[in-house]
C-alpha cells in the first residue's frame, strides 16, 4: 500500500469547511468588530466547528447507518436512537448559540424592555427545569417585595437559564444551585452559586470571551462550546448591567456568577 | 483464525461504533485511544490491519504511521472525519484481502 503523507480528499474537506465558516464569520461580524476580534472569532469558529459541529454530525450518521444496515437487537437499536437524540441535542445547542451570537452582533441590539419581577423570572425557570427533573436542585433565596426590573424578560430568562444549566452541568449531581438577589441604588444584583469545578481566577476574564473555556473545563469530559457565558455577558451589558465571576462568598467550592439589572426608575412627579 | 484489526480512535463513541461494524463483518477488533497506546498494542498484537484517526492527542496518526513503517508493511487505513469514509476504508481493505486470499 502506497502511503500519501496528506491524502488530497482529507485536505479538501478541511479547506472547504474552514472557508465556509470564515465566510460566515465575515458576513456576520465585518460591520461591527475590529480586525483582531474578527481574527479571534475566525479562529474560534474553525476550532469549534472541527470538533463541536462535526463530531455530533458524524455520530448521527454513524448511528443511523448502523441501525439501517446492521442486524441489531431491539435494546441495542434503542441505545443507538438515544445516542442520536443526544448528538442532536448537542448540535441544536451549538446552532442556537451561533444564531444568538449573530443576533448579538446586530448594531444596535434590539431589546424590548418592560417592568418585570425577578422572582417571577426565577419561577418560570423552575417550571422549565421541572421538565428535566432538575427543579428540586434550584434554591431561590429572593427577598419578598423586590422592586421591579426594567428588562427584556425573554433575554434575561435566557441568561438565567444559561447560567443555571451551566451550573447543573459542572456541579456534582444532587448539589444545589442557589439564586439570590439584592438591591442597591438603581440596580438589582442577581447571583447564581453552584458547587461545581469552579473557574480558575486566571481564566475568569477569558471565559467571558467567545469560544474560551476554563482550563479545568477543557480537560474534563464535559462538553461545551465556550459561547454560553459570552452570550450572557453581552445580554447583560446590552441592558447596561455587568456580569462578573467570583468565588462563592460562603467558603464553599464552586462559582458565583453575579449580574446587575436596571430597576424601573419612578418617573418624576409634576 | 479471523484477521485482527487495530483501531486507533480517541472519540469513544466512534471507537465503539467501529468495533461493532468490524466484529459484525467477522474480524477481531481492538481499540487504542492514543498514539502511544496504538504503538504498544501494535507491538503486542501485530494486527492484520491498522485503522487510525490522523488527529490524535499526543503522538498523532502520521507519527504512528512513520514508526510502524520502520519495521512493518501492515496495511493502514486513515479514518476520515466523516463516518462514511471510515466504513469505505474498511470495505476496500476487506475486498483486497479477499482477492489476496483467493490468490488473485
Amino acid at each position: 500500500m502506497r502511503l500519501a503523507r496528506s491524502p488530497p480528499w482529507r485536505v479538501g474537506i478541511r479547506a472547504l469547511r474552514a472557508n465556509q465558516v470564515v465566510a460566515f464569520a465575515q458576513r456576520r461580524f465585518r460591520a461591527t468588530s475590529p480586525p483582531r476580534a474578527l481574527e479571534q472569532l475566525r479562529e474560534g469558529f474553525v476550532a469549534t466547528v472541527s470538533h463541536e459541529l462535526r463530531t455530533p454530525l458524524a455520530l448521527i450518521r454513524g448511528y443511523t447507518d448502523t441501525i439501517l444496515h446492521l442486524h441489531l437487537e431491539p435494546g441495542e437499536q434503542r441505545q443507538y436512537l438515544e445516542r442520536i437524540d443526544h448528538a442532536t441535542e448537542r448540535l441544536t445547542t451549538l446552532v442556537q448559540e451561533i444564531l444568538d451570537i449573530a443576533h448579538l452582533q446586530a448594531d444596535p441590539l434590539t431589546l424590548e424592555c418592560a417592568p418585570a419581577s425577578f422572582a417571577s423570572l426565577v419561577a418560570r425557570l423552575r417550571g422549565d427545569l421541572a421538565a428535566t427533573g432538575n427543579d428540586h436542585r434550584l434554591v431561590a433565596k429572593i427577598p419578598d417585595g423586590l422592586p421591579l426590573v426594567n428588562v427584556d424578560a425573554t433575554r434575561i430568562a435566557q441568561v438565567l437559564e444559561n447560567l443555571v444549566s451551566n451550573a447543573l452541568k459542572y456541579a456534582q449531581t444532587e448539589t444545589s444551585i442557589v439564586i439570590g438577589a439584592s438591591v442597591s441604588d438603581d440596580w438589582l444584583t442577581a447571583t447564581v452559586d453552584d458547587e461545581g469545578v469552579g473557574i480558575p481566577e486566571s481564566d475568569r476574564a477569558l471565559v467571558l470571551e467567545p469560544f474560551h473555556r476554563g482550563r479545568n473545563a477543557r480537560e474534563s469530559s464535559i462538553q461545551g462550546t465556550g459561547l454560553g457565558l459570552y452570550i450572557c455577558r453581552r445580554l447583560v451589558e446590552a441592558h447596561g448591567g455587568k456580569l462578573r465571576l467570583a468565588d462563592r462568598t460562603d467558603g464553599c467550592s464552586g462559582t458565583r456568577v453575579s449580574f446587575t439589572l436596571p430597576l424601573v426608575v419612578a418617573e418624576a412627579g409634576p | 483464525m479471523n484477521e485482527s484489526i487495530l483501531i486507533v480512535e480517541d472519540e469513544p463513541e466512534f471507537a465503539a461504533l467501529l468495533e461493532r461494524w468490524i466484529s459484525q463483518a467477522g474480524y477481531r477488533p481492538s481499540i487504542a485511544r492514543t498514539g502511544h497506546e496504538a504503538l504498544r498494542m501494535f507491538y503486542e498484537q501485530y494486527p492484520d490491519l491498522l485503522v487510525l484517526d490522523a488527529s490524535l492527542p499526543g503522538l498523532d496518526g502520521w507519527q504512528v504511521i512513520e514508526r510502524v513503517r520502520e519495521f512493518s508493511r501492515v496495511p493502514i487505513g486513515i479514518s476520515s472525519p466523516t463516518w462514511t469514509s471510515i466504513v469505505s476504508v474498511c470495505a476496500t481493505w476487506r475486498s483486497t484481502s479477499h482477492r489476496r486470499s483467493s490468490g488473485s
